[in-house]
């Protein structure tokens, strides 16, 4: 009966953090697809090729294993959150997660998601970048819960970050392939 | 130790950049056309879910 009643509370948890962390992402976006439009589109594809040979450079670097560590306010959500209750918890750090920006970074390629969606300059593409990096991210508590069911003893978060170094390469690739398109797409 | 990895690394990324080069060139020129959606977006998005997966990786 307490097993059930903790896993119904943990899947509750997940349910909000998911959907909540989809959301923050989505108004993000939208913000951003919005002020983006007020850009003009000579400025916004100038600022685009900038930012393509940017991404071609920090991610070779990256690629060659020189780590440049990207500005970040690399911290995690705050303690107190846990006090506040499992859901407004869990609905609040999917909100920040889903953003992102005032959370750990980490990795190059994120800057990626609020350029591509304020530079895309529409509500609805802006909306779409950065609601999938929100929904991506609140999904991937799945995936641990998933493992955690199958393998309960399992260091899932001691598998994770000892992937990171795969990660960060995975990435870099990622956003050189990202500028390397870019640049061809708006013409460098 | 550092230089070893460091060496070993160079392969992969060399493969990798290539690979996204010539991946990419041909893609971009399909994707100028009028039908479907541009490769540019396709790949922010595919960019998203790359970095919100990468990030389980933080502490």
């Amino acid at each position: 009966m307490e097993r059930s009643q903790a896993s119904s509370s943990w899947l509750s948890k997940a349910v909000v953090f998911s959907l909540s962390s989809a959301v923050g992402g989505l108004v993000t976006g939208v913000a951003l697809g919005v002020a983006g439009s007020l850009i003009p589109p000579q400025v916004r594809t100038a600022t685009g090729s900038l930012l393509a040979i940017v991404a071609i450079v920090v991610g070779g670097l990256e690629l060659t294993g020189r780590h440049l560590r990207p500005p970040q306010c690399d911290r995690e959500t705050p303690q107190r959150w846990v006090h506040a209750g499992p859901l407004r918890w869990a609905l609040r750090n999917g909100l920040a997660l889903g953003c992102g920006a005032a959370t750990r970074l980490g990795f190059w390629l994120w800057y990626a998601i609020p350029a591509g969606a304020l530079l895309a300059g529409r509500l609805d593409l802006g909306a779409a970048i950065y609601g999938t990096y929100g929904a991506a991210r609140g999904v991937a508590v799945w995936g641990i819960i998933l493992v955690l069911a199958r393998r309960a003893d399992s260091d899932i978060t001691g598998w994770l970050v000892g992937h990171r170094g795969t990660a960060r390469i995975v990435a870099a690739a990622q956003l050189v392939l990202l500028g390397v398109t870019m640049a061809i797409v708006v013409g460098v | 130790m550092s230089t070893k990895v460091r060496s070993a690394r160079w392969p992969l990324a060399l493969w990798i950049f290539t690979g996204a080069v010539l991946t990419a060139i041909p893609l971009s020129l399909v994707a100028r056309g009028p039908r479907g959606m541009p490769l540019s977006v396709a790949l922010l998005l595919l960019s998203a879910v790359v970095a919100a997966i990468a990030q389980q990786t933080l502490p």
